[in-house]
């Protein structure tokens, strides 16, 4: 007995083995992807690297100071918080909307719901394409416009400074509609039907109805629609292929200002101190935000 | 002046039912006037498009045969095949091989891999993409498909991946295995024969998901594909149009040729997504 015991104890160490060499060579894998890139941003991060020298000089935090200073990437840091906060808050207002529109008694919800999803499948280089197509001056919105006389409404969409950040902010909550959409719909159909019948009871109706009873139970949702929408922060090849970050830097994320710091001015050092802080206030607005939306969510 | 005077409550629903399928309807035709405008355009003739009309006046099939005899693009249909069917098999292998032990094993160590693996999705891309661009070229793997293969399962598979995987392996229940090991049956024999034929779900969600992520990913091969001839489509199309600027029927026919898969992908599997969706929404609250 003893000893069948201890076969079975050694059995299980070895099994251990087996089970950590399985994760490891994967791990392996993905650590020289993802977490070296991120140690060697820390390490360049202190340094005055160009991308090809040989050489380079230890600068102490100099470029952790320049992040901060430096004009150009303090505007590409503004820009990328109104894209995210415009995305973000424009997406919830449509999404959940539909979503309570069309997740009681209607028909069809289904076929909405797959048309709703089609831009998701997209490459930002085909829509990027089409909706140059349109938004151009002698584009498809500006033809509509013309034809039904509104002469003074036509611009020109993504070469103007004062409508360009519209229209990419537009294109992005147009894209990431049917995902949030899919998500709220889940939410609210998880709600139990008696709380539903109950609320009806008790005569709760409108604004008050949706404030007291629907929005704490479908918080999960508006969680991860958050969480989601906190990654648009990382927005770069719809700002890339579309208006390269113009017109004047009017629409320059971090992250391609990042780019362009590494690959167009061979700052490598200064892209590098900047990517490590642009990953530390993605995280910690990551972080905060999940835990601040978490603690409104009801168990039921 | 109370609303109920107008209207009885029958009236009412009928009227709020109306106004429903009126914004549906209207937030349907905004979605998808875009998407059917460039599918439009690829039938017109290039003097055509530029009028700016939604309707084309006759349909011309020339810039599909254009494009379509175009060897580059053929070559490039093939990158983004080869691209994504290969990262998508050696990610579900990884996959497999991580979350069996974060599911099954109790040490802490486990649990660390874990939280490496998904905490790495907050990471944004571009973080990554700088230092590993150096990293590559002194290694010699820029344009060098195997390596690039690699790094896409790492990037797109794996962090979603070992969530839809360990989150899946916890519903297939221990008692199974347990008496499996009991009776001295091996850690990789359990996994060929108790949890991979039960595995087919998640492999699905995953594909489904991330198939068409890497079809689409634009800076990854912009960085790391630098020869024409490795090129996947997504870049092919992007290069086009900087290179043939006036070309737009050409431009407008590749667009329909980039978008075919992943629709077709998607028509195949609407089901599924909403379900894998659900799946990895889940896993971000853990």
């Amino acid at each position: 007995m003893a000893r069948e015991k201890k076969s079975l104890h050694s059995l299980d160490r070895r099994e251990f083995q087996v089970a950590l060499v399985s994760v490891l060579i994967p791990f392996l894998i993905f650590f020289i992807f993802v977490y070296l890139p991120q140690l060697m941003n820390i390490f360049y991060s202190f340094t005055d690297w160009d991308g090809y020298s040989k050489k380079y000089n230890f600068i102490g935090l100099k470029n952790y100071f320049k992040f901060f200073t430096y004009t150009p990437m303090l505007s590409s840091i503004g820009n990328s918080f109104i894209f995210t906060i415009c995305v973000t808050i424009l997406g919830v207002i449509t999404q959940l909307g539909m979503a309570l529109l069309i997740h009681r008694g209607m028909k069809f919800v289904g076929f909405f719901k797959t048309i709703f999803y089609i831009p998701l499948l997209f490459s930002w280089v085909v829509l990027s394409i089409i909706w140059n197509s349109i938004l151009r001056y002698n584009g498809l919105l500006n033809t509509f416009l013309h034809a039904i006389g509104l002469n003074g409404l036509m611009h020109d969409w993504i070469g103007e400074t004062g409508t360009a950040m519209a229209s990419v902010i537009f294109i992005n909550t147009w894209v990431g509609f049917g995902y949030g959409l899919i998500i709220f719909l889940a939410g609210l159909s998880s709600i139990p039907q008696e709380i539903n019948e109950a609320a009806e009871i008790d005569g709760a109706k409108g604004f008050i109805r949706f404030r007291l009873i629907t929005l704490p139970l479908i918080m999960y949702s508006l969680t991860i629609d958050l969480f989601l929408g906190i990654r648009t922060l990382n927005t770069f090849d719809l700002i890339f292929i579309m208006t390269g970050g113009g017109p004047r830097g009017s629409t320059k994320t971090v992250a391609l200002a990042i780019y362009e710091e590494a690959f167009r001015y061979e700052r490598v050092g200064f892209a590098c101190a900047s990517a490590v802080l642009f990953t530390a206030i993605v995280g910690i607005l990551a972080f905060l935000q999940v835990r601040t939306t978490r603690k409104l969510e009801i168990q039921y | 002046m109370n609303t109920k005077n107008l209207f009885s409550h029958k009236q009412m629903q009928t009227i709020y039912s109306v106004i429903r399928y009126v914004i549906a309807v209207l937030a349907l035709f905004i979605i998808g006037i875009p998407i059917l405008y460039g599918i439009t355009n690829a039938f017109k003739l290039n003097s055509e498009i530029l009028l700016s009309r939604f309707f084309p006046q006759s349909i011309y099939f020339g810039n599909f045969l254009k494009v379509l005899s175009d060897s580059r693009v053929l070559r490039g249909i093939g990158n983004s095949l080869y691209i994504c069917v290969f990262s998508t098999i050696i990610g579900c292998l990884f996959c497999l091989a991580a979350s069996v032990p974060i599911a099954r094993r109790k040490e802490k160590i486990f649990k660390i891999f874990y939280f490496l693996f998904i905490s790495s999705m907050i990471i944004p891309p571009i973080s990554s993409f700088v230092t590993l661009y150096y990293i590559m070229v002194k290694m010699r793997l820029v344009d060098n498909l195997p390596a690039i293969i690699l790094l896409f399962s790492a990037q797109f598979m794996i962090p979603i991946g070992v969530l839809i995987f360990s989150s899946f392996m916890k519903t297939i229940p221990f008692e199974l295995e347990e008496a499996a090991k009991i009776e001295g049956c091996g850690f990789f024999k359990r996994i060929l024969i108790i949890i991979a034929p039960l595995i087919k779900a998640p492999i699905l969600s995953l594909t489904i998901l991330q198939f068409p992520q890497v079809w689409n990913e634009f800076l990854l091969p912009l960085l790391f594909l630098r020869r024409q001839e490795n090129r996947p489509l997504t870049l092919l199309i992007y290069n086009y149009t900087r290179d043939h600027e006036s070309d737009y029927g050409a431009i407008f026919a590749l667009i329909v040729v980039g978008m075919t898969m992943p629709l077709i992908l998607f028509l195949l599997s609407r089901k599924t997504i909403e379900e894998s969706i659900s799946i990895t929404t889940g896993g971000i609250k853990g």
